[in-house]
């Protein structure tokens, strides 16, 4: 739901119709090292954090961690020797820094490593106090983990085109009383390794405050595709197939997690919602997970 | 008090200022002989006293008075024989001059015979008054002759981007322009996304364009006046041009209705480039459910009432669409039209030979409409704006020392920035209500030129804006920006005051008249700006949105100093000058660029601007040769424009996206004969300001990019060649035909229109790779146009 970015798009499109680009070379400046935080907390769930650094524009990065040069990236990338805390205010849960365990199955996923919380389990309605602490500098930040939201029903539409594609629509009611912020994911299973963000998919309620909500499911893909997916086929993104099972992972947060992740759909610099001179966020999600949605042969 | 007594004490308030002296006048009109179109811009004056002169204005009218006597009163004017005739002055005489085109079927031969020093003489700095015949030699983009795009060439004055006609003077957005056609404000001044102007050069019959030293008479912008008057149409004879280009064709118009009495002229122009693409795009081309084009049709009536009254009526309507219907997925359809309409209807009325009237009533409208459908979305979006217009302007001239020009005008401005519906299924979303803003605008202007000493001429006046802010309006109490929902509101009723603001703006011209042929000027001028543009993107589309100076907006306002030297040389064909200028402007206005779009229509609009403040300053040269076979200028300017904003990089200074170091244009014409000429235009700009990328960093799986310095980068520099060439195939008494020949971009230069960046994965090699793309929109595009012309 960018339409206004979309009707700017439709004038890009002109000019890429009638343009030719060739590839150059740009002095970037100097580059300014900073650190990464992205931490997350769910209901019913340990928290979690990863930290890297950031990347000069113009260097490539090598994710192929079983290479001599992949191994340097992942040394250079992920911040291992920080000290990660979460506190619900009585407990202190200091997080573990650990290989995530599907590396060693072979399979995928984002981050290969991370910090495991195992004290805390996330519980709806209350807040949680993250802290990080690497080479003398304290990066704070608070999230609270709202209620989440079951959607009244989800279909299926399938293409006028042809008998494959299809996509997913969800149908919500708001809650009048509270602002709410809305995301989701979703996992294909047997093709994804994980659950992806869908696009198109994040909301906050100004349009629709206390309304019944119908919205389409576009499937998306993180930017690190070929991992996270075991067919991966770009040119269908956005939309499901006949034959796939789809889980949705729906998902609600607090105003500043939202600002964060609307704010890295501008054109400007995210707002990082972590106190100190860091980038990312420190969110926690209220979730909702579908039942298995099997999408039939076409009728 | 009446009417009457209440201009009579006006002029006797202002004629105190002069010591009165037994004077007579000889005023007229000066007209096309052929078409009897008005000419602006000619020079008349005696030549027994070089000092006694003027310049026709805008509706060809001029006067001089001077002491009893026996004068050569001489009028020239480029591309046109001259005129010389004794008179006489022992009374007010009335000496209507007819002036001979030297060629009109070839589109005008710039020969000038006398004297042309209008440049060194006239007290305004900064302003160009550009000729239509040259115009039409200028070689242009997919061969449409555009005035846009040539005042672009004159120094100061920066193109918006390659192919645009949106231009940036001194340092100012291409919202602080003000466009008139025939005296009315132009919203936007683009077709195709800015590709073409919506003043079709078969109509257009002067522009001025005024960089800085604006008289008391214009107001509204801050940063320059483009004037452009249309044809009033051949009161003698039917006459019309019918052009068929690449991209459009066009067809024009003139004659009388009743002959010496009124006249009509008309004109259209289509562009079918929707028609043109199809047969060139692949089947299973995204750009195959493309389809673009505009239309604009013009109109004016003319009609002399009697002696002493003059009624024009000025349409404008021009419109244009887009459709994207993508045939990839199932994907869906976005309609998207835009346009101009324009209603001028203007009385001038002769009291004297020395007091003109002009009233003027305009409606003026600017609207935008978007529809699309996507899955279970339907959008419908519009926004617009909408000016009634009514003011007069009264010119009093006492002797040829002393013009005074008084005028008023009022503005009922109504703004529509944001009407949004949204449906998702079955749900109609809570868009905002339609929202609108409506303001007044009350302004007087008082100015006065008077030549003090033969060396030394002063154009001063004041002029003074009311803008109010006016209800009805909903003003929606936000808590922050990030919690819009649920939000209180205050409800003004229709015509409640909001807020209001007094606008004084002191302006002032001086000339120093060093020789016959040197001048030295200097100008200050203080401008408000009462409406603003809030652009979504860094290029200029027509999505962008105007609305007023608010409670939460406070007016734009620049001051700006200009100094000139003036120097003409071989008889006053070669005209040069060297401008210094300095412009400090304040409460300039920027979308927040931390604002999702989406919540601009929300609440209301004016929640989303940040104020700051700005700084120009440069020097531009200008060489302009006027007469002979070879014709052409030389421009350069030097200048440097910066910013600051609090929200900015912490309020440190930044420079404007378009600042610009250095900018050349050259512009050389040659008539090889009376079948052939040939000119050739060469730009070169440094490189504008941009913000990129310093580094990217990967959430959840995807990269994000971190910006660096804001607009602390440079594009690489922009320069290209153009060359045309007009062939006159045939002349008859009643038809001629012209073929254009043009080539844009000659040495196929890919001058940077953006840069884009791409992060791939390398399937092969695991690796993230971040590359960085050149885009370029016009390689060399050679074009032909033919024009038709007959009478």
């Amino acid at each position: 739901m960018k339409y206004p970015i979309k009707i700017l798009s439709c004038f890009l499109l002109i000019i890429l119709i009638t343009s030719c680009a060739q590839e150059v070379e740009i002095d970037t400046g100097d580059f300014v090292p900073r650190i990464v935080i992205e931490g997350y907390i769910e209901n019913d769930e340990y928290p979690w954090v990863n930290i890297t650094n950031n990347q000069e524009f113009f260097k490539d990065i090598n994710l192929d961690f079983t290479s001599e040069e992949g191994i340097a990236t992942l040394l250079n990338l992920f911040v291992m020797d920080a000290e990660v805390t979460v506190t619900d205010g009585t407990t202190i849960d200091t997080l573990e820094f650990m290989i995530v365990p599907e590396i060693f199955e072979g399979i995928y996923v984002w981050p290969p490593v991370k910090y495991q919380g195992s004290k805390i389990i996330g519980e709806v309605g209350k807040s949680y106090d993250m802290k990080v602490v690497h080479k003398d500098k304290v990066y704070t930040a608070t999230t609270t983990i709202t209620e989440p939201l079951i959607p009244d029903s989800v279909w299926v539409e399938y293409s006028l085109k042809n008998d494959k594609d299809c996509w997913i629509h969800v149908r919500i009611h708001d809650n009048p009383d509270e602002y709410n912020y809305y995301n989701c994911y979703s996992k294909r299973l047997g093709k994804d390794n994980y659950f992806t963000e869908c696009l198109l998919c994040l909301w906050n309620d100004q349009f629709f405050n206390g309304l019944d909500f119908e919205a389409t499911v576009y499937r998306g893909s993180s930017f690190t595709f070929a991992m996270d997916t075991i067919e991966s086929n770009l040119s269908d993104i956005g939309q499901y197939a006949v034959g796939d099972t789809v889980i949705l992972k729906v998902l609600t947060m607090d105003a500043a997690s939202f600002n964060f992740w609307q704010s890295t759909e501008q054109s400007n610099n995210p707002h990082s919602n972590i106190n100190g001179d860091a980038l990312g966020v420190w969110c926690g999600y209220g979730v909702y997970y579908t039942d298995p949605i099997i999408i039939s042969e076409k009728p | 008090m009446s009417f009457k007594n209440t201009i009579a004490l006006i002029f006797f308030c202002l004629s105190a200022t002069y010591s009165f002296c037994q004077t007579y006048t000889v005023s007229g009109t000066v007209r096309d002989k052929d078409s009897g179109e008005k000419l602006t811009g000619a020079n008349i004056y005696f030549q027994e006293d070089l000092k006694k002169g003027a310049a026709s204005d805008i509706n060809g009218k001029y006067s001089i008075s001077s002491e009893q006597g026996t004068y050569t009163l001489v009028c020239t004017f480029i591309g046109y024989d001259t005129v010389v005739q004794q008179i006489n002055l022992n009374k007010n005489l009335k000496a209507d001059i007819r002036l001979k085109p030297l060629n009109n079927l070839m589109g005008g031969v710039e020969i000038k015979v006398t004297r042309e020093d209008q440049n060194v003489r006239s007290p305004e700095v900064s302003s160009i008054e550009i000729s239509m015949k040259r115009m039409e030699k200028i070689p242009v983009l997919f061969g449409e002759k555009d005035i846009l795009k040539t005042i672009q060439l004159l120094p100061g004055i920066q193109a918006g981007g390659e192919g645009s006609n949106t231009f940036h003077v001194r340092g100012g957005g291409s919202d602080q322009n003000l466009i008139l056609i025939d005296g009315a404000t132009v919203y936007n001044p683009s077709h195709a996304a800015g590709f073409f102007s919506i003043f079709n050069s078969d109509i257009v019959n002067s522009a001025e364009v005024i960089k800085g030293g604006m008289a008391p008479e214009y107001g509204g912008r801050m940063s320059s006046v483009l004037n452009i008057t249309t044809l009033d149409g051949d009161k003698e004879q039917f006459k019309g041009i019918v052009g068929i280009g690449l991209l459009s064709s066009r067809i024009q118009a003139e004659g009388p209705i009743q002959r010496d009495k009124s006249s009509f002229s008309f004109a259209a122009r289509r562009t079918y480039a929707d028609v043109v693409m199809k047969p060139f795009l692949k089947p299973n081309s995204p750009a195959k459910g493309l389809g673009t084009y505009f239309y604009d049709l013009n109109g004016k009536l003319s009609f002399q009432l009697s002696k002493k009254d003059n009624i024009f009526v000025t349409g404008y309507h021009g419109k244009d669409f887009f459709r994207y219907n993508a045939n990839v997925y199932d994907s869906p359809f976005m309609d998207l039209n835009w346009m101009n309409t324009v209603g001028i209807i203007r009385w001038n009325h002769i009291f004297s030979k020395k007091l003109f009237l002009d009233v003027s009533a305009n409606i003026t409208d600017y609207q935008i409409n978007v529809q699309g459908q996507e899955q279970l979305y339907k959008l419908q979006y519009s926004s617009g704006v909408r000016d009634y217009v009514g003011k007069a302007d009264l010119t009093f001239t006492p002797d040829s020392l002393n013009k005074f020009k008084v005028g008023a005008s009022y503005t009922y401005h109504i703004f529509t920035p944001t009407a949004l519906s949204i449906k998702t299924g079955s749900t109609s979303l809570n868009a905002n209500e339609q929202q609108k803003f409506y303001a007044n605008d009350v302004s007087s202007y008082i100015q006065h030129d008077i030549q003090i000493t033969p060396w030394l001429e002063v154009l001063y006046g004041l002029r003074y804006n009311h803008f109010s802010f006016v209800g009805p309006f909903k003003r929606y109490i936000i808590d922050n920006v990030y919690n819009l929902n649920n939000v209180d509101s205050i409800m003004y009723g229709r015509g409640d005051v909001i807020k209001s603001y007094n606008l004084w703006e002191p302006r002032i011209n001086t000339r120093f008249q060093l020789s016959e042929t040197q001048s030295v000027k200097a100008s200050y001028t203080l401008n408000n700006q009462c409406l603003n543009l809030a652009a979504l993107m860094d290029i200029s589309t027509p999505t962008d949105i105007w609305l007023p100076s608010t409670d939460l907006l406070h007016p734009q306002r620049s001051h700006q100093f200009t100094v000139g030297y003036f120097q003409n040389f071989l008889d006053n064909t070669i005209e040069t000058s060297v401008e210094v200028y300095y412009k400090k402007m304040l409460y300039l206005l920027e979308v927040n660029p931390d604002i999702n779009p989406l919540s601009m229509f929300q609440t209301n609009l004016d929640y989303d601007f940040i104020s700051g403040n700005g700084q120009s300053y440069g020097i531009e040269l200008f060489a302009n040769k006027t007469a002979g076979k070879f014709t052409g200028w030389v421009a350069y300017t030097l200048s440097w424009t910066t910013r600051n904003f609090d929200e900015i990089m912490d309020g440190k200074t930044f420079y404007a996206r378009y600042d610009r170091r250095h900018d050349v244009s050259i512009m050389l014409n040659y008539e090889l004969n009376k079948k052939w000429d040939f000119s050739v235009v060469w730009v070169f700009a440094s490189g504008n300001a941009a913000t990129i990328p310093n580094s990217y960093y990967i959430i959840n799986g995807n990269l994000y990019i971190e910006y660096g310095e804001h607009n602390g980068w440079r594009m690489p520099d922009y320069h290209r060649l153009d060359l045309s060439a007009n062939w006159n195939v045939f002349q008859r008494k009643m038809f001629s035909g012209i073929l254009n020949f043009s080539i844009y971009n000659v040495y196929n230069r890919h001058n940077a229109f953006l840069v884009s960046y791409t992060i791939s994965k390398n399937e092969e090699n695991n690796k993230i790779e971040v590359h960085a793309y050149q885009v370029s929109l016009f390689p060399i595009l050679p074009s032909v146009a033919f024009t038709l012309k007959f009478r």
